[in-house]
């Protein structure tokens, strides 16, 4: 690949159409030189370039600075693709569909919980199934599963588990209306239908944060953050429905590709023409599959809900801030286009004015969520209408992998890493030792220069910042 | 606290030379109870660098011999920190692929469905037919307390099964 041309007063890098073979359009990454060396030193760059590739692409496809090698797509990329003549990609969105973070606000104050602190996180822990557990409490049957995938969170009102205050605080209010819960397939439900309310496993977490600093008081007002006072971050997805419905459409569409005349630089690019049944079909299940996650967050909204009741004796006031979706395909308008707006490992990012934007945050720009790594603080932001043209109105997800697994773990051993953790007054609650190691700190890149590039670059600004208390993990 | 975990054996339709080379990755770990293995003394699976996921690549004198060694490594993976305990389940899987790299991915991904579903994990596996093509094996193995759920999918990125002059050699990428 041919060098990248190097915008530094825009802190992006742009790689023009021909650096790499199979590129229909440029690919441009924001990232500062740190940044940029990192991301250079892996194959993310490769990805990206043949994500560039895809039937159909639109404009340019986007590395966020917390940028990655994943599979296929690099994790942190964004590419669209016209709805009229391109392709959905499944390995686009990922084996995790939908997966997301949620945000939710309390009116309980640090003072008030420091005491208690330790047997919240225990609560918390005890009450939201991680790891491989299933949830024994709400295990669906063949109907109950497909009204959760048809309908989403929406599902769960009239139950206990959700508000209608919840839905409108929940991208696409929790509900995917194209959503088909018989395109997907009877092994996605075997194996999702217990797991409605479970963390899984990985980087998925809960974590209790103390608002920490607050640098936009009109938006951090308007998203009921206020310094000193507790929130709690929720990052998990689709679980093994998901995962199914992922591996089901890229087979399928492997085998299907010879007869669209469809070659790719990379098999877990595998996709299919939007105008296709196939295409429309692996949508659907997409956005039932993304039902499903929005639903996973929502039920563990309310096990969150009943742990701060039962460990403090009142409410807490816990509102949802929002939640929004980094694994996902969405159907959007683009000066004038219909796009299908991929997004792997990348958030929605939409500005005061775009109508997606969620009533109660109009003219502040929708939040947007960069959790860090355990001991480290988590961002929100707010959207911009300037990202629309920047990024398709996207941002990153997260502070962004640096080691792998292996290294991290040779690093510092989950013992260790839990000692580190608590010297800082951090309470961790994980079930397992090797995946406290793989996740620590050190494994990721510095958050606060991957959030300081995004609101340098335009594709959101500041709002607060949030430091961790109290960990689950997955 | 030391693991305790048990290795899953892999028994081949025609062992191609020697036993007991089954080698793990340096941070596999060879716990108490691990069994031995009918593999070819080169027969092997290792971790190869991935800043996000995990890389395998596995080494055999014959197909069946890359497809068990997949197997391993995935048990390997999905290990629980607390040794199974639950009663055994059987598994007759039989698999039809287009090619060996799609066969390997199939074989993959249905023994994390299977383990997933049915808090299951494999601690023996008879493989006894294994072509370009098709797969039929038995596959044993404890109930869980819980889903093995860590590895979310066998991805085709970067995928490869080659074969040359010292056996086949394939590379594939898992989901964390």
């Amino acid at each position: 690949m041919t060098a990248p041309t190097l915008s530094t007063d825009t802190l992006f890098h742009e790689i023009p159409i021909g650096s790499h073979p199979g590129m229909l359009v440029p690919a441009r990454v924001y990232a500062d030189d740190a940044l940029w060396r990192e991301i250079a030193e892996g194959h993310a760059l490769d990805q990206l370039c043949n994500v560039a590739a895809l039937p159909g692409v639109e404009q340019r496809v986007y590395g966020m600075p917390d940028m990655h090698e994943g599979y296929g797509f690099p994790v942190g990329g964004v590419a669209a693709t016209r709805v009229s003549d391109g392709v959905i990609s499944p390995g686009g969105v990922g084996y995790d569909i939908n997966c997301g973070v949620r945000l939710l606000t309390s009116s309980v104050t640090l003072a008030r919980v420091a005491p208690r602190l330790e047997s919240l996180v225990h609560e918390l822990s005890r009450s939201i199934p991680s790891g491989g557990y299933a949830n024994p409490r709400l295990s669906l049957d063949a109907a109950g599963l497909d009204a959760v995938l048809r309908e989403g969170s929406r599902s769960l009102l009239g139950r206990g588990l959700a508000t209608a205050d919840d839905l409108a605080h929940t991208e696409a209010g929790g509900a995917l209306e194209e959503a088909d819960p018989d395109a997907v397939s009877v092994r996605a439900k075997q194996r999702g239908h217990d797991q409605l309310g479970t963390l899984g496993s990985g980087n998925h977490f809960v974590e209790v944060e103390v608002v920490d600093q607050v640098l936009d008081p009109v938006a951090a007002a308007a998203y009921g953050l206020v310094e000193g006072r507790l929130a709690v971050l929720i990052h998990t997805g689709s679980r093994g429905l998901g995962h199914q419905v992922c591996t089901d459409y890229v087979r399928l569409m492997l085998g299907l590709l010879p007869g669209w005349k469809i070659q790719l630089p990379d098999r877990q690019l595998a996709c299919a023409p939007l105008a296709e049944p196939e295409g429309q079909r692996y949508f659907a299940a997409m956005c039932a599959a993304a039902n499903f996650a929005f639903a996973n967050r929502q039920v563990i909204t309310a096990a969150v809900r009943d742990a701060f009741g039962a460990v403090l004796g009142t409410a807490a006031g816990l509102q949802v801030c929002y939640d929004v979706a980094h694994n996902m395909a969405k159907l959007e308008r683009h000066d004038g286009t219909e796009l299908c707006v991929h997004r792997k490992g990348a958030t929605r990012a939409f500005g005061p004015a775009h109508p997606e934007t969620p009533a109660a945050y109009r003219g502040i720009g929708q939040p947007v969520f960069i959790p860090g790594s355990m001991g480290t603080a988590s961002w929100v932001l707010a959207g911009t209408d300037e990202a629309l043209a920047l990024s398709f109105g996207s941002a990153c997800h997260g502070a962004g992998r640096a080691l792998s697994r292996t290294a991290a773990r040779a690093a510092a051993s989950g013992a260790q890493i839990r000692r580190t953790l608590e010297g800082q007054g951090i309470v961790v609650r994980c079930p397992s030792a090797r995946g406290l190691a793989e996740e620590a700190p050190l494994a990721y890149k510095d958050v606060e220069r991957v959030v300081g590039v995004v609101h340098e670059a335009g594709l959101a600004r500041k709002v607060a910042r949030l430091r961790p208390i109290g960990v689950i993990k997955g | 606290m030391a693991e305790e975990r048990v290795a899953p054996q892999v028994a081949i339709p025609e062992p191609s030379g020697g036993s007991g080379g089954g080698s793990r990755s340096p941070g596999g770990g060879q716990g108490p109870g691990r069994m031995t293995m009918s593999f070819a003394p080169h027969a092997s699976f290792e971790h190869l660098p991935h800043v996000g996921e995990l890389r395998l690549r596995l080494r055999g004198a014959s197909i069946a011999d890359v497809l068990g060694q997949a197997a391993l490594a995935l048990a390997d993976v999905l290990l629980p920190e607390r040794p199974p305990a639950g009663p055994e389940r059987v598994h007759e899987i039989v698999l039809d692929a287009p090619d060996r790299a799609a066969l390997l991915i199939d074989w993959l991904n249905e023994l994390l469905f299977l383990a997933e579903r049915d808090r299951w994990l494999p601690s023996r596996i008879d493989l006894h037919e294994a072509t370009e093509t098709h797969l039929r094996a038995t596959a044993r193995g404890p109930v869980l307390e819980c889903a093995p759920s860590l590895v979310k999918a066998a991805t085709w990125h970067g995928l490869r099964f080659e074969v040359g002059d010292g056996g086949f050699e394939a590379e594939v990428l898992l989901d964390i």
